[in-house]
């Protein structure tokens, strides 16, 4: 709490003496958000009604002629001594013939935009174990189908009823030490519960057996 | 040196043991008042047809069209938590402070130059922290019904559990209270019957619980919308929910008698338990603007499907006096050291939310805006949340039982509920004040079970000068029940837990 508020102290200050609205109102965009009146569409060139692709290219050369002249090489795109093929990434040839080619082997075939620096291509991916279960019941979620309680703050009166029925119950609960037995005929087995095998089977280096009494 | 290589495979690969997933796990993805700008707090977080806030961008991301202006937000936040549990008849008091934050992040809005019918549209990210997990609890309570212990009784004589499963298939559990006595089987001429505990119910014990949560479910909110001739308002946002949980417990049960040759005097269980992933939904949302003041809104926020980790470690320690001594046993030392991980899948419930509000003046002149009164339903389906294997266990058909038994629970134990969200502003420029509220119902399918959370929330707000601050106060009176430990053949019991949480949010913004 010391840090934050002197923090929060100079942030402020600092915000304030940034905004573009200094001298004026500060719009509140809740209510009503302002902006530039609009005004009628200009009306279009109509040097672009007939314009083509060579217009366009004329156009750009006349604009910028060292930006474009790049890739207005005719050495450079019609010299074989430059072509890497779809294994260069990206690929000149992908640039020149995107559907040219195009193979399962590709990788543009299945996921042109997956290049390794796509963050949205790995957003959501876990890559995950093998995850063993063995044997249960899930008394563990059984349990939450239990809807009779027990507290001594706030019986009520269903509750109570359900007490005084479900004590009838087929386990036997000692009056010292609570005790649950198998049911007649279950065969215990080493397999219940976590992994088929236990924890030995699985490399653990420490599993030894429990201490005597 | 293969041998070794081998051998260090196999250590990477012994960490994935199943760390059961609960019901209870469910309602952290779900069930909570989600955190806003000091401005949306501040009016109960009804901002689902107002617009013209950052919080839009995790209601309803048609709010973010009514901006033709851009800014930056920021919302650092401050959270203490007052808890006052009842357990068996006994209160315990326990207070938390911890950081929070509200939605930080930029709006670019941007206005059509021409006349058209697309009078705006406007771009935002943001981050916001849906919930705060950070917490800590502690109860205790004299108990002379049940005990924790029998939770591993019930689990391994159901499971049909031999004393060699006991011992090493339940390292998380059951098999550290068989290695500590805690547990032992019974044998009655020589035939091994079951097992029991070496708690003395009868003469009672006491029973404590001390939880301590971290993290919390934060969301990465990118949104676009778009100003139909500034009546009409459509917005959708792309968000990524990131979940970071983490649970320090430790459960205790102590003797209360005197009696030194009852074979128990204690027993501690202690857990460390950690959730993280992350996830996908979609926000979609319109918003209709009249010109008398009159807008309604209407939102639907897409199912959440994340990726999740989760990892535990447990240990317990138990005094059995002459029985076996005190013995102390983990799952680290079974597990070779390392924590014991699943990953699997949530889908978490879709919810809809329908809004009105009326704005007093909505006009240019900010001298003349005069406030507005806004009310949002949520309607949530808790018992929606879905559990499913982890896509690269797709063929693992006992993690599929389990997460369809975990399904059919959640569906029965909790239910669909309606939110409520209200609240206003009178604006006196530069001045705002604003109050509100909020009523969330219980999650619970069963009416025994009392949960509910309400929140009445004020603050100011002050705007001039290109920047704006606002300043909340929200108290949030959170009701709940918390069950140590279930059991199914016996009456469950519970402790009743009120949270009394203050939550003071600011927000700051620059116009640009």
């Amino acid at each position: 709490m010391k840090n934050f508020l002197p923090a929060f102290i100079i942030t402020t200050v600092i915000l304030a003496g940034c905004s573009t609205y200094k001298a004026s109102l500060t719009p509140d965009d809740v209510y009503y958000s302002p902006a530039k009146p609009m005004v009628d569409n200009p009306v279009q060139d109509r040097y672009e009604d007939y314009s083509n692709g060579d217009d366009n290219y004329l156009r750009r050369k006349v604009h910028s002629h060292y930006q474009w002249s790049g890739i207005d090489d005719y050495g450079y795109w019609n010299d074989s001594r430059y072509d890497f093929g779809y294994s260069c990434s990206p690929s000149r040839e992908v640039l020149l013939r995107p559907y040219y080619g195009y193979s399962a082997a590709s990788p543009y075939y299945y996921y042109p935009w997956a290049t390794w620096y796509n963050p949205a291509y790995t957003v959501v991916y876990y890559k995950s174990p093998k995850v063993y279960y063995g044997t249960t019941a899930k008394s563990n979620l059984s349990a939450y189908r239990n809807t009779n309680y027990y507290n001594n703050n706030r019986q009520s009166f269903g509750s109570l009823l359900k007490n005084a029925f479900n004590n009838n119950n087929t386990n036997n609960f000692n009056n010292t030490n609570p005790v649950r037995s198998f049911n007649t005929g279950t065969t215990p087995s080493n397999n219940a519960g976590g992994r088929s095998g236990g924890v030995n089977s699985t490399g653990s280096s420490a599993s030894s057996p429990r201490p005597p009494r | 040196m293969k041998q070794y290589f081998f051998l260090a495979c196999i250590l990477m690969c012994v960490m994935n043991f199943a760390s059961a997933q609960q019901p209870d796990d469910a309602l952290r993805f779900a069930w909570f008042i989600p955190g806003g700008t000091a401005r949306n707090i501040a009016i109960g977080g009804a901002m689902g047809s107002l617009g013209g806030d950052i919080s839009a961008n995790h209601i309803n991301p048609a709010g973010i069209g009514i901006f033709k202006t851009s800014e930056f937000i920021l919302s650092p936040g401050f959270a203490l938590n007052n808890n006052k549990i009842n357990y068996l008849d006994e209160n315990s008091v326990l207070k938390k402070n911890s950081f929070a934050y509200g939605p930080s992040g930029v709006i670019f809005g941007s206005p059509s130059r021409y006349k058209s019918s697309i009078a705006s549209t406007a771009f935002s990210f943001s981050i916001n922290q849906l919930a705060s997990y950070n917490n800590h609890t502690y109860y205790k309570g004299n108990n002379n019904f049940s005990s924790y212990s029998e939770k591993y009784l019930e689990e391994l004589v159901r499971d049909g559990a031999s004393p060699i499963a006991a011992e090493q298939n339940y390292i998380f559990g059951s098999s550290l209270a068989y290695r500590t006595y805690l547990v032992d089987s019974v044998n009655i001429n020589g035939q091994f019957t079951g097992y029991r505990s070496l708690v003395p119910v009868s003469t009672g014990v006491q029973q404590e619980r001390d939880e301590t949560t971290k993290g919390g479910l934060n969301e990465l909110s990118f949104s676009f919308a778009s100003n139909v001739q500034d009546r009409l308002y459509l917005g959708i946002s792309l968000n990524i929910p990131i979940m970071d949980y983490t649970r320090d417990l430790i459960y205790t049960e102590t003797d209360l008698t005197s009696d030194p040759d009852n074979n128990f005097a204690s027993f501690k269980y202690t857990e460390n338990y950690k959730t993280g992933g992350a996830g996908l939904n979609l926000k979609l949302g319109l918003i209709y603007k009249t010109p008398t003041g009159i807008r309604l809104g209407l939102a639907f926020h897409s199912p959440t499907i994340m990726d999740l980790t989760d990892k535990i470690r447990s240990s317990m320690t138990t005094n059995t006096e002459a029985y076996a001594g005190t013995l102390t046993e983990s799952s680290d030392n079974l597990n070779s050291g390392n924590a014991g991980e699943v990953q699997y899948r949530v889908v978490t419930p879709w919810r809809a939310i329908g809004s009105a509000s009326f704005v007093f003046n909505q006009v240019e002149d900010v001298k003349r805006q005069r406030g507005f009164i806004t009310a949002d339903l949520e309607y949530v389906n808790y018992r929606g949340t879905r559990y499913s294997v982890s896509p690269d266990n797709s063929e693992d058909q006992v993690g599929i039982d389990y997460y369809k038994a975990l399904n059919d629970v959640i569906k029965d134990y909790y239910k669909a509920n309606i939110n409520v969200r209200l609240g206003g502003e009178i604006k006196f420029e530069p001045w705002a004040i604003r109050l509100g509220g909020a009523y969330y119902g219980s999650p619970y399918s069963d009416n025994a079970l009392k949960a509910n959370r309400i929140m009445a929330s004020g603050g100011i707000g002050y705007r001039n000068k290109g920047f704006f601050i606002d300043i909340t106060l929200a108290e949030t009176f959170n009701k709940d029940v918390n069950f140590p430990y279930r059991l199914n053949d016996k009456a469950n019991v519970f402790a009743e837990t009120k949270d009394n949480k203050a939550n003071i949010i600011a927000t700051i913004g620059l116009k640009f």
